[in-house]
């Protein structure tokens, strides 16, 4: 459960570009669209990599104090978010169809 | 079984000045290790490269005899930054969780914080939340604590305090910890050592401070 802290860091920005591709998904189920928003969401998650890399860097001190060290602080926060975008994109796509 | 941490034959260089590069360090459980030297000569640096968070050319680290890729790595070590320790959106509460600290320890030693654990960092003023800092590292279940300035920002009374739990967190760990207030580093420590130009040497009095150029 400790893996989850560090995207506390990245929860809020992450979750609104998930729910903006989920939202334009929703509108236009097509498969252009789905290549258009990894990329996007790709783009998203390496801007917000960035800005914890160089602006709340110092707080790496503390996870590596809980045993995660920086591979861990970074790759917990990329599958996280990457998985709760997966999910959230196939249960649009899964309930488009239904509809 | 009494535990010994040791460091040597770390080399670090900034291009062709090499920062430290003649370094031997060791720390028993049961003993404070004071560290002192001018601002600059490389302190901080030391622990971290022990503590595993900066990478240094060549280093030897070992517990017990046993050598660490990182002193982070299985709990051995933990080390309490110079600046502020715990992020700012986790709660103390959560801290203490992660950090294997439990609330009846931190009551009895920090009792003011108690009302405020559910708090962020953020309801703490810089004293409060340095000592606090402090407790969580302290009272936590490793073999050693690193501590770069620990005092700062800390009211007399307060170092006092801390000064008294890290006597009494000796007993179980061996604590190395530095800092700009070098009378209180020397009242509470064992051993001492002094960094410059990259060397590290252990000194007996405070006299050699002076001889060395580190106080007047």
């Amino acid at each position: 459960m400790k893996y989850l802290y560090p995207y506390r860091n990245i929860a809020l920005p992450a979750s609104a570009v998930t729910t903006m591709a989920c939202l334009t998904l929703w509108q236009h189920p097509t498969l252009s669209v789905i290549f258009y928003l990894i990329w996007c969401k790709v783009i998203a998650l390496i801007g917000l990599l960035t800005y914890i890399h160089f602006f709340r860097g110092a707080q790496i001190i503390f996870f590596m104090n809980i045993g995660i060290g920086r591979n861990g602080f970074y790759f917990s926060m990329v599958c996280i978010d990457l998985l709760l975008f997966i999910v959230s994109t196939v249960v649009v796509l899964f309930i488009k169809q239904g509809v | 079984m009494m535990n010994v941490l040791e460091a040597d034959s770390i080399m670090v260089d900034y291009g062709v000045v090499s920062f430290l590069s003649d370094i031997y360090l060791r720390c028993d459980q049961g003993e404070i290790v004071g560290l002192l030297g001018r601002n600059g000569c490389g302190k901080s640096t030391l622990l971290q490269i022990i503590f595993g968070s900066r990478i240094a050319a060549q280093k030897s680290i070992r517990i017990n005899g046993e050598y660490l890729s990182a002193g982070y790595k299985n709990s051995n070590i933990k080390f309490l930054p110079q600046d502020t320790l715990i992020p700012a959106n986790i709660t103390i509460r959560d801290a203490m969780r992660l950090l294997s600290v439990e609330r009846k320890v931190v009551a009895a030693v920090f009792p003011e914080s108690v009302p405020f654990l559910e708090q962020t960092p953020a309801r703490f003023s810089g004293g409060e939340l340095r000592f606090l800092e402090l407790v969580l590292i302290l009272c936590s279940d490793a073999k050693f604590c690193l501590l770069d300035e620990p005092f700062t920002g800390l009211s007399p009374v307060m170092i006092e305090r801390a000064i008294a739990l890290m006597q009494h967190a000796k007993k179980e760990k061996g604590i190395v910890v530095t800092d700009h207030r070098y009378r209180d580093v020397t009242q509470c420590s064992d051993r001492l050592y002094y960094l410059s130009s990259g060397r590290l040497r252990q000194i007996d009095s405070e006299e050699q401070l002076v001889n060395l150029g580190y106080k007047v």
